[in-house]
């Protein structure tokens, strides 16, 4: 600012100077007014030349520049949202993936479970009717075995008759008709069974 | 310097902000204009020249490839189109119809400050009657400030239709005596906008200027070695302030045009 002020101090003492030559200059006016009033041929040149400058600048350096720069930030945007995207693609499926697995783990608990549970029924199963089998067979033992008795003991009852009469003949000597023996001989034995 | 071939200072500054007629290359005459080509216009040109090849040649990758990422030049390039279109169009025009203007407003920035810049380097010595700053002529500064004045216009008559848009100088809810004051207002306003946009600019490319040459002017004119000594020190600064005045005036010329076309844009509040 300084320096400015000293400037202006020198302009003021200089221009005075040039006022009073300015005044000389009579030709075209004082130098200030051929600085003030504005020269139609630079005007009209300066306005041929801009308008140029503007025409080939924006033909070939602004509109690629443009371009260039419009298409970077659409592209920063675009892969913005696309990794936007892919992020809450991946969220959803690794969310998917969590869930799956959980699921997996339930069924897998429940399967567990369910086997278990089947195992034991089977278990069941099986003892009750291995138990039934037995009992039957038990049973059926049990049975033939007083078939077995009785026929045994039906055997030696028939035995010890043919063994009586064959005795008692032999005591009497005398050989009865069998028929009417035997049935006296069961019918006493019958008797004893029945005692 | 010229001062010393009997020219005045005056002459000086005439020669570096003004159409200089001293020195025409080419007289050409049309319909009872002068557009002979004279040191503003070849500088004009260079300027012009400058800007289309230092931008084509910045931005050669996205044409090649569509996909191409920033290197070297083409960063500024990114950086200077990006800060224009989100920080000045967008907020200023609007997205929608910011895409119009963005190459226009994009234009100003850089021809401006290539402008500006060009101007301050001494290198164009060689052209006879010494540099221009072409920013600092009132000509230059009325073409591209008379651009945005139909910008302004075109903007508007494209959003509210040709005739919409002059309506909106009366809104209906005022009082009509109001209008009686609010009309000329308007209009001056219209054209207010557009000759600040020109006074800004001229005035504070050709300020730096005069002081440099007044600071200069004065070992000259008092005989002195140490003065010169002395105003060499003083113009180094005051380049350095150059450099930075480009700057912003190239940006607040930029930011005023996107500010007033969205304005028209929006005029409805």
């Amino acid at each position: 600012m300084n320096l400015f002020r000293i400037a202006v101090v020198f302009i003021l003492t200089v221009s005075t100077s040039f006022a009073s030559e300015a005044v000389e200059h009579s030709e075209g006016g004082g130098w200030l007014e051929k600085w003030i009033i504005p020269d139609p041929g630079i005007f009209l040149w300066t306005l041929v030349t801009f308008f140029i400058v503007l025409f080939v600048l924006r033909l070939k350096a602004w509109k690629p520049l443009i371009e260039a720069l419009d298409k970077r930030e659409s592209d920063i945007r675009d892969s913005l949202s696309a990794a936007e995207k892919a992020k809450k693609e991946a969220e959803a499926v690794s969310r998917e993936y969590d869930e799956l697995v959980k699921k997996a783990q339930m069924e897998a608990q429940q399967i567990v479970a369910e086997g278990k549970s089947v195992g034991e029924k089977l278990k069941a199963d099986i003892e009750k009717s291995a138990k039934v089998t037995a009992d039957e067979i038990l049973v059926t033992a049990r049975e033939q075995i007083e078939a077995e008795k009785e026929k045994a003991i039906k055997e030696i009852k028939s035995v010890i008759v043919d063994l009586s009469i064959s005795a008692a003949s032999k005591v009497i000597e005398k050989n009865l008709d069998s028929d009417d023996n035997k049935r006296l001989i069961k019918n006493t034995l019958d008797k004893f069974g029945k005692a | 310097m010229a001062g010393n071939n009997g020219e005045s200072f005056g002459d000086i500054i005439l020669h570096h902000v003004t159409n200089d007629l001293d020195h025409i290359y080419m007289p050409i005459h049309l319909l009872g204009v002068n557009l002979s080509i004279t040191k503003h216009v070849i500088m004009l040109w260079i300027v012009g020249l400058f800007t289309i090849s230092l931008a084509v040649w910045g931005t050669r990758r996205y044409r090649k490839n569509i996909n191409a990422t920033p290197k070297g030049l083409s960063h500024l390039y990114e950086i200077l189109m990006n800060f224009i279109r989100d920080d000045i169009v967008k907020n200023t025009i609007g997205e929608k119809e910011g895409r119009f203007w963005l190459p226009l407003i994009t234009t100003y920035f850089v021809f401006i400050l290539t402008a500006n810049l060009l101007g301050l380097i001494p290198l164009f010595e060689f052209i006879p009657g010494g540099s221009a700053t072409v920013t600092g002529n009132f000509a230059v500064t009325v073409a591209l400030a008379s651009i945005t004045f139909f910008s302004i216009i075109i903007a508007g008559s494209m959003k509210h239709g040709f005739i919409g848009y002059w309506k909106q100088m009366a809104p209906s809810n005022v009082p009509k005596p109001v209008l009686l004051i609010l009309i000329p207002i308007e209009i001056m306003g219209m054209f207010i906008r557009p000759l600040a946009l020109t006074l800004r600019l001229g005035a504070n490319m050709t300020a730096g200027h005069i002081g440099m040459v007044a600071i200069f002017g004065l070992p000259i004119l008092l005989h002195q070695f140490s003065v010169g000594i002395i105003s060499t020190i003083l113009n180094t600064g005051i380049f350095f302030l150059e450099i930075i005045v480009s700057l912003v005036q190239a940006y607040v010329f930029t930011l005023l045009s996107a500010v007033f076309i969205g304005m028209a844009i929006h005029s409805e509040h």
